[in-house]
C-alpha cells in the first residue's frame, strides 16, 4: 500500500492520525507518526519529572538476590492440582444423600397426602446465547471453601489468566469506552443492577 | 604482517534467549533479567511507591512470565509482554498492601510547594527526589487503574505508543485517549497542590 510521507514540519494529516491510532499504516509511516507526536507531544511538563523521581540504581548485591529467587521459583516444579478436601467430599457426599433421600420421600408420598400444585404455569427462562459461561478455571483447580447463596450462580470457572480475579459488583464498574469484538462486531455489556461478577484483571480497560 | 580478527558474536534476540531457556539453559534467563530488571523495577516501584513490595512484582511478573511461556505466542515483544505481566503484578500486589490508602488524598505532603515549583529547573533547586515521588504518587492516585498503569508504562518503561497498545492489548487510540485524560488529571492535580 502506497502511503504519503509524514510532513515533517506540519506532521500528519487527520487522515494519517486517524490510520495511526486504528493500526493502519505501514510500520516506517507509523513510526514517523510516532516520532511527531514524540517530538510535539504536551507532557513536557510531566516526563521531566517522572524522569527525575525515578527510583535510584540498586546495588548489584540486591539484584543477584532477586534473580536467584527467580531461578529457585522457576526451577520448582508445580504443585499438581489441588484435589478437594476430604472433608468438602463428605459434605457434598451428605448432601447428594439427603437430597436424594428428600425426593425419594416426595416420591413415595401418595397424591391425596401431599397438597395441590398451583396450575399456573411457571417458565424458566431459557439461557440465551448472551448468557453462555465464559470460563476462567478448571473446576479441579478450584476448591471452593464457602459461597455466599447470592454468588452461588455467579460462579465462572476456566484456565486462570495471568491476572488476577477479583469479586465485584457491576454497579462498582463504570465503562468508559467498549471496543467490539474485531472478529464477531459483538459489544460487550454491562448488567445493570448489583451483580456479583467476577473480573479478570488483564489490564487493558 | 597479517592481523587476524575474530568476529563479535552476535547479540542473542530475546527469542533465542527465551528458547535457550525452555531448553534449560539457565544462563538465558540471567541475560533476560539484566536486559529488563531496570524497567521492570521503575515501573512497579512507581505503582507500588517502595523497594521491597517492587522488587516482590519483579520477581512476581517473571516467574509468571517464565512459567506461561506457552501463553506468549508472539502477538508482542517479549518486553511489552513482561512489562504488562509485571505492571499487573505490581497492582496486584497494590490492591493486597492496601497501596492507595497509603497514598489517599488526604496525608500530608512532605514539602510545600509555592509558585511555578513544577519546572524542570525547579525541580533541581527545590524539591528532593523523594518529595517530587510522594507527590507524583499522590498524583498517580487520582487516576483509574487503567489510566495509571498505561501512563507508567509511558512515562517510565519508556514505551512508545505503539509498545504501550501492544502490552495494553488494546489500540494505539485508546493508548492516546488514556493518556490525554491521565495527563489532564494529572495537571488537575499538581496545580491544586501549587495553590494550597
Amino acid at each position: 500500500m502506497t502511503q504519503q510521507p509524514i510532513h515533517p514540519e506540519q506532521g500528519p494529516t487527520p487522515e494519517q492520525l486517524a490510520a495511526f491510532t486504528e493500526g493502519g499504516l505501514d510500520p516506517e509511516a507509523s513510526a514517523q507518526v510516532e516520532a511527531w507526536l514524540a517530538d510535539h507531544s504536551d507532557d513536557h511538563d510531566l516526563l521531566p519529572l517522572f524522569r527525575e523521581s525515578a527510583p535510584a540504581e540498586l546495588p548489584e548485591a540486591t539484584w543477584n538476590a532477586t534473580l536467584a529467587r527467580i531461578h529457585e521459583r522457576v526451577s520448582t516444579p508445580a504443585r499438581p492440582p489441588l484435589r478437594p478436601r476430604w472433608g468438602f467430599r463428605l459434605l457434598v457426599g451428605f448432601t447428594a444423600a439427603a437430597t436424594a433421600a428428600a425426593l425419594a420421600g416426595v416420591w413415595l408420598i401418595p397424591p391425596w397426602l401431599t397438597p395441590q400444585p398451583d396450575r399456573s404455569i411457571v417458565v424458566t427462562p431459557a439461557p440465551g446465547e448472551d448468557d453462555e459461561p465464559f470460563p476462567v478455571a478448571l473446576a479441579r483447580e478450584v476448591n471452593i471453601i464457602s459461597v455466599h447463596p447470592r454468588d452461588a450462580d455467579a460462579i465462572v470457572m476456566g484456565a486462570p489468566l495471568l491476572g488476577s480475579l477479583e469479586w465485584a459488583e457491576s454497579e462498582d464498574i463504570e465503562v468508559i469506552d467498549a471496543d467490539p469484538h474485531p472478529v464477531d462486531g459483538q459489544v460487550p455489556w454491562l448488567e445493570e443492577g448489583p451483580v456479583p461478577m467476577i473480573l479478570v484483571s488483564t489490564g487493558d480497560r | 604482517m597479517s592481523a587476524i580478527t575474530a568476529p563479535c558474536p552476535p547479540i542473542p534476540g530475546d527469542d533465542d534467549l527465551l528458547a535457550r531457556f525452555a531448553a534449560g539453559e539457565r544462563h538465558a534467563l540471567d541475560e533476560l533479567f539484566r536486559r529488563y530488571r531496570q524497567p521492570a523495577y521503575r515501573v512497579a516501584y512507581r505503582l507500588l511507591g517502595n523497594e521491597p513490595d517492587a522488587l516482590d512484582a519483579v520477581q512476581e511478573g517473571f516467574v509468571k512470565v517464565l512459567t506461561h511461556l506457552h501463553g506468549f505466542q508472539g502477538r508482542s515483544s517479549f518486553k511489552t509482554w513482561l512489562l504488562r505481566v509485571i505492571s499487573n503484578a505490581a497492582l496486584d500486589l497494590g490492591r493486597q498492601r492496601g497501596r492507595r490508602e497509603m497514598l489517599s488524598l488526604d496525608a500530608p505532603l512532605a514539602e510545600s510547594l509555592d509558585g511555578q515549583l513544577l519546572k524542570e529547573e525547579d525541580v533541581g533547586r527545590g524539591l528532593e527526589r523523594a518529595d517530587l515521588r510522594v507527590l507524583l504518587d499522590r498524583a498517580l492516585s487520582t487516576l483509574s487503574e487503567t489510566q495509571r498503569q498505561t501512563f507508567v508504562l509511558y512515562a517510565d518503561a519508556g514505551l512508545s505508543y505503539r509498545e504501550v497498545a501492544e502490552a495494553m492489548e488494546t489500540s494505539i487510540g485508546t493508548v492516546m485517549s488514556r493518556l490525554y485524560y491521565a495527563r489532564q488529571k494529572l495537571r488537575a492535580f499538581l496545580s491544586a497542590e501549587q495553590e494550597t
